[in-house]
Order: C-alpha cells, then structure tokens, then sequence
C-alpha cells in the first residue's frame, strides 16, 4: 500500500454499511431517502449518483428504503445482515453429528459477505463459532 | 483539536437550504399531531366529518410510525360474522386477563370499532382475505368470507392480513380527503391558550427536520397521536444502529412530552417491563419462536426431539390443529399474551427450559417450520413473515436468497426469542403510562383528544386505527362548534428561544450522549428496585443533566437538532416516570413495579390508577378508579357518534 493511501480517521461508525447501493443498477431517484423513517440517507450532490448513508447508526432495519426502490431487484440497493445481526439456521435432515454446511445462518453470512467482500472470519460468530471452536478444542 | 476541525472545509455541505426560525403559519379545524396508524386514521375520520385537517409528522407519512412497515395481524376484529365472541365478552376478558390494569375505554371502542376499520382498509386496497383461494380447505380460514385467522380458530377474532401496503394506503386516503400533510416537522410543543398551563389546547410547534424552519400550526382541536418512549432505558447504536426498540426508535414520546408540559393528566407511569436484549437482540420476527406471528411453530431439540405443546391443564397437544383451539370447557383463550387461567392458550411445555438444564432437550433449539402442516407454514412465512417491510425484506427476501427453504430448513431459537435477553434494569413502557381519556377520547385538557400509544394502557395496530377514527371524529364535532383559538406572540417566542438554543452554540454535547446519559439515570435509579430514596437521587441526576449537559448541548444541523429536541423529551418522560413511581406506594408483579420501601403486593387500597398532571408548576397527583371507563357497552353507545 502506498503512503499516501494511509489517512488518519475515526472508527467506523458501527453499523457502517446498514444499506449498500450499486451504483450501476441505481437511478439516482433518491426515492429512498424520501421513504427512510429515520432520514438516515442523504441525498448525493452529484444528480444520479446513489445517497449518502450519513447516519448508519440510526438504521431501523425496517426495509422500507429497499421495498420502495424501483431498482431494488436489480441490486441498486441493498440491506445487509451482518455479525451482529446473525441468526442461524438448519437443514431439517438433522445430520447426527453437527453439520455445519447445513447451517442456513452461515450461509446468509456467506452470502452476505460474498457480495460485500468482508474479510471471512467475520462470518464465524456466536454460536456457530463457540460450537466450532470447542470441537476443534477437543 | 477536534478532529472535525481538520476536514471541515471538505465535508459535504447539508443538502437542504437551511432557516433556521423562518415562521410558516397553518390554520385549521383539526389537528392530528403525529402521522402514524393512529394520526391517519384521526386525520380520516376528522375529514369525513367534514372539518379542515392538518396533519403533522416527524418523518414520512407514507412510511413512519409503529405500524409504518406493514400489519400482519388484525387484533380484536370482533364484529366479523364469522366470530366466536361478543364486543363485551373480548374486551372483558381482555382487562381481566390484564387484572384490571387497561383502558376500558379505548380496549372496548376498540372491540366494537377494529374489523370496521379493517373493511375500510380493504376499500383502499389492502388485501385482508384469501381471494384468490391460495389458502382454500386451510382450519384457519373461513370458506364464507375467506377471511383468514390467527391464535383461537374456534372464536376467530384476530385475523391475518396482507398489511405491506397499509401505510401508503392510508397515505393515499388522507390525499383523497384533503388532508394537508406536513412532513418531516417534529412538533416541538403544545399551545395552550393564552399561554396558561392546563387550558384548552389551541395549536402547536414545530420545526422542520431537514431545513430547521419553524411552524405554528392553529386549530380548534387537537388529537395527539404519537407512541409510547422507545430510546428510554436503553441507548446504543454500537451494535446493531438504532433497533434497539422493537418500535420505531424515533418515537421518542414527545406527545407525552408536550401534553406533560401543557397540563394533561396521565396514568400508568409507573409500569414497566424487563425489555429484552436491546442491542443484543437478534433480527425481528427472524429467530426461531413460538409467539406472535410464529404462534404456534413446533420447536425441536438439536437431536429433532419435539417440545411438547401443552395446554392451560397441562394436557399434551398430540396434534398442531389443537394448538389453536381452547381447553375443553374453555369458552375462548386471548392470543399468545393470556396471562389468567380463564383465557390462558396453549404454550409450549412450561418448563421445557429448565428439561434443558436437566439434558432432556439438547441445545440449540429449532423452529421446526418444515413439520408445519403445509397451510400454517405457508401462512407463516410468506403471509405474516413478509407482510411487513421489516419481515419482507431483512427475514423473508434475505434468508431466501441465502438459500433459506422453509419447506427444509429451520431456524434456530434463541433465548429471549428476537428480542434476546437483557438486564433487569434494560426496560421499556410497552402498553403502558399514557394520556387519560373519556368516552369521547378527550384527555384532561379542553380540545386535546388522544389516540393509539398516546392513551394509557391500550394496544397496538388495530387499537390505533380504531381510537384514531374515533377521536379524529369526536375532534371534528368539537371543532365544528368552538371558535378561533388565539396564541399569543410571547408563547411563540419562548418556544422559539428553546428549540434553537443548540444550533446557537459551537460546541456541546451531541444528541447521542445526551440520550446514553438519560437512559444510564433510568436504568440507575428507575430500574428494576425503586425506592423513595433511589427516584428521588434519580431526579436530582436529570436535574443536574438539564442544567449542565443538556443546557450546553449543540446541534449542527436540523437533523441533529431534531434528535436533540427528542432527548430533550426522553428527560421529561424521565421525570415523568420517576413521580409516576414515587406516587404508587405499593409493589405490584403485573406493573413490572418493585417498591423496596413499600413492599406490600397489589393491596386492595391501591387497586386504583395514579394520575399525574402538572399544575402550576407541581406534580399533582390524583387516582381514577380502576374500572372508570363503566359500563362499556352503555357508555360506547352513549358517545360513538358513528
């Protein structure tokens, strides 16, 4: 990385990306920010270009920037799941050893992060993660 | 040095032209302050009486309020054909189930008023029955009407709906009937008449949260529809951001702020309830559970061993369709929330948890979805799940494109279901301290009518809509008849000299720590244990937060000073509920109360609701029988005025 990549900044706000926009797929209609209930997003100053989540950490989760999004099929917007939103989940076959491949909730994670490009050790959290790393332990 | 200091000059100008205390002048007959389920629905039933509305919201009309994101249940819709029970058999058993502890009078009109409402919403375009016969044969659902219901089959009187679009339709009506809306305005305060605390109510603030410009709003009437505090003892967007609250976190109970200030008399303060996980809570409606909208999922064991339902006798339910049906001899159970024997449902085996700690059942527990007979899984994810934006796109659009197939998957269930587990002290007011009504939906104060989470002790979606139509139509024959009100200029500047005083200054404490430090003296000293000595520390703690912190505070645009102008009221309720607290001199297990100095449980002497109003810059407090609201039936009729 060169020198002048590196910048002095605060923390992330925390959650930094509640919603995530593709600017290729997105109109710049700013409808979400018209819809958001907490007015969390603000619109570009450059016309056509997706808002700005100015207040992440106000995110309601409530989906509505997204319902209302006329591109939101298409990717323009996006609301994401992340470590601290987990929930898992399981194939019913209900293998008798822990399967882990059949765990729904890391999958969303794995999607979630195949499409944000985080770092993978993000996904394994919680109780997935305790379960894994006891085994491991053993 | 700060380090916004340093980037300042190349940090994004606000967006919208700001003006800071530029006055707009509105006049009408009725004004709805607060444009949620219950202000819609006031503003409505208002226009239809024909009086010139104004409507008031702090962010989005189409979007906002506790029921912005959708409905997926309809409570109460006791006058469809196809119910089991009578208006006075509900709403009895309702305040019964709640030991007497709920508004009789909102709960019945309620009773009487929900499934009319739901017929209403079904003309503006939403989907409240099975048309196209995707549920046909289903045990829920009614072949006649097609309507589709939830918890007791037998009495059917909660029904399911496809509510997404519920807001933007009622947004659309409002339109219809001329309703002038104004978004994006918090209303910041109350105008009594000629300025005097207590006298009839004649209009109200507000400032525009984008470009900070300031409102008078003039009308006859006024119907408060806000909802209860959300951000009041618990604060942290460090986790998940603001959905700390199961309802929206910008309900900050600035009605009961407002009407506090301008004299009204409230109930029910002192309530309160252990709130859950706040920020450690997990997506709604998106774990595994039993409640609710997932009333009555099968739950299994890691190994596929089920956890037996049972019901009020402790008897084993061998098959789900008997999940949904009252014990034998039992007329009707209430919903998921039964609490009394005479109306409890069936719940899983109660003390499944504690078979946990004995190795009975193994960690972790699922919600067996794919067991479901197809109807009731169908109905569960897809119906209920995705009928409200918060389901459709953060549960049901999300876990589906991770691959989530409810037909074979299932979702694992945490303690504390969605909301988690918290601290005793992390609380909230669900249900519970708000404006005292009469039969006309009239608060304390001369033309303030209330409505929804504003009236005390009520519920929630089909309450608000109910209590919304009727006080929106109360306020109009009120209005029709009264004349001018007059607000004097001193009124508008002091109210003008509160609300800008933080963008005045250059630095202070933002809205985020001011919120933290208001809920750390919530949780300190109104938490779970309360005594004489404890509310009143915690009292003189906002006292001095008020003076120090609070007074120094700085916005540095409109959205800032909006936040603020909330936290500013999260102090007030603060206060509010600690004098709540102190005037109830008893401990009580169904108010969530805990009074180490008055130790005695529910005694009949204060079988009773505690009123708070301020008057002439006192607390003064005062009782109303438990049972005030009368005879419900005969005092409904007597006002309804349909």
């Amino acid at each position: 990385m060169k020198q002048e990549d590196v910048h002095m900044f605060p923390n992330l706000v925390t959650p930094a990306d509640p919603v995530v926009f593709n600017e290729e797929a997105g109109n710049g209609c700013n409808r979400c920010v018209e819809r958001c209930v907490m007015d969390m997003l603000l619109p570009n100053p450059e016309k056509g270009k997706p808002p700005i989540a100015l207040y992440p950490d106000e995110c309601y989760y409530d989906g509505l920037c997204v319902v209302n999004c006329p591109s939101w099929h298409k990717g323009a917007i996006n609301s994401t799941t992340r470590s601290t939103r987990r929930s898992a989940g399981r194939g019913s076959t209900l293998a008798s050893t822990f399967d882990f491949r059949g765990m729904v909730g890391i999958n969303i994670l794995l999607h979630q992060i195949t499409r944000l490009e985080l770092p993978a050790e993000c996904s394994l959290i919680g109780n997935c993660y305790s379960m894994l790393m006891n085994s491991r332990q053993r | 040095m700060h380090y916004e200091e340093l980037i300042k000059d190349n940090a994004p100008y606000w967006p919208y032209q700001v003006n800071y205390g530029k006055e707009n002048d509105v006049s009408c007959d009725v004004l709805v302050l607060g444009g949620g389920i219950a202000g819609c629905w006031a503003a409505i039933g208002a226009a239809r009486e024909g009086a010139k509305v104004v409507m008031v919201e702090k962010s989005v009309t189409r979007s906002s309020g506790a029921g912005g994101s959708g409905v997926d249940h309809w409570h109460a819709a006791v006058t469809n054909p196809a119910c089991g029970v009578t208006p006075e058999e509900f709403a009895e058993g309702v305040i019964e189930n709640n030991q007497g502890w709920r508004c009789g009078v909102s709960q019945y009109i309620t009773c009487r008023e929900s499934y009319d409402c739901l017929l209403e919403l079904e003309k503006m375009g939403v989907k409240i029955r099975d048309s196209e016969d995707e549920f046909k044969g289903a045990e829920f659902r009614d072949e006649k009407t097609k309507l589709m219901f939830a918890y007791d089959y037998t009495n059917k009187y909660t029904i399911r709906v496809w509510g997404a679009n519920t807001k933007p339709a009622l947004h659309r009506e409002c339109q219809r009937l001329g309703v002038r809306i104004f978004n994006h305005i918090m209303v910041t305060g109350l105008l009594n008449q000629g300025g005097k605390t207590g006298v009839k109510v004649a209009g109200a603030t507000g400032v525009n949260t984008r470009t900070g410009e300031f409102y008078i709003f003039r009308g006859k009437a006024s119907v408060l529809c806000m909802f209860l505090p959300q951000r009041q003892w618990i604060f942290s967007t460090e986790l998940k951001g603001l959905v700390t609250s199961h309802r929206p976190p910008n309900s900050t109970g600035d009605g009961h702020a407002m009407a506090w200030r301008a004299g009204a008399e409230f109930a029910g303060l002192e309530r309160s309830r252990r709130a859950g996980g706040g920020p450690y809570g997990y997506p709604q409606y998106g774990v595994g559970n039993t409640a609710n909208t997932w009333y009555a999922c099968t739950m299994v064991d890691a190994n596929g061993k089920e956890i037996p339902w049972v019901d009020r006798d402790g008897r084993i339910l061998k098959t789900v369709a008997e999940r949904y049906r009252p014990a034998p001899g039992q007329k009707f159970f209430i919903s998921d929330m039964s609490r009394e024997y005479k109306y409890k449902g069936p719940t899983l085996l109660p003390d499944w948890q504690e078979k946990v700690r004995k190795g009975e059942f193994a960690l972790p527990i699922y919600a067996d979805i794919p067991s479901l007979p197809q109807h009731e899984r169908k109905a569960l994810w897809g119906l209920m799940i995705a009928q409200e934006a918060r389901t459709l796109i953060p549960i049901y659009w999300t876990y589906g494109q991770a691959g989530f197939d409810p037909d074979k998957d299932m979702l694992q269930y945490y303690d504390g279901g969605w909301g988690g587990v918290g601290l005793p002290q992390w609380r909230d007011s669900q249900d519970s301290g708000g404006l005292v009504v009469d039969w006309d939906l009239r608060t304390s104060v001369e033309g303030l009518y209330a409505a929804g989470g504003q009236i005390f002790a009520s519920g929630d979606h089909a309450y608000a809509a109910s209590t919304g139509r009727y006080a929106g139509r109360k306020a109009a024959r009120y209005a029709l008849g009264a004349g001018e009100s007059v607000v004097l200029r001193w009124q508008v500047d002091a109210e003008k000299d509160r609300v800008y005083a933080p963008v005045r200054r250059k630095s202070g404490i933002g809205w985020k720590e001011l919120n933290a430090g208001a809920c750390k003296v919530m949780q300190d000293y109104c938490g779970e244990l309360k005594s004489e000595e404890i509310l009143k520390i915690g009292l003189k703690w906002f006292d001095e937060i008020e003076a120090g912190e609070a007074a120094t505070a700085c916005a540095r645009n409109p959205h800032e000073l909006s936040r603020l102008l909330e936290v500013f009221n999260i102090i007030t309720i603060g206060r509010m509920i600690m004098e709540g607290c102190r005037a109830r001199k008893c401990s009580n297990p169904y108010l969530g109360f805990t009074r180490l100095d008055y130790p005695a449980l529910d005694p009949p002497e204060w079988r009773k609701w505690v009123t708070l109003k301020l008057d002439g810059g006192n607390v003064k407090v005062d009782e109303l029988a438990l049972d005030y609201s009368g005879d419900l039936k005969k005092n409904y009729e007597a006002h309804c005025m349909p």
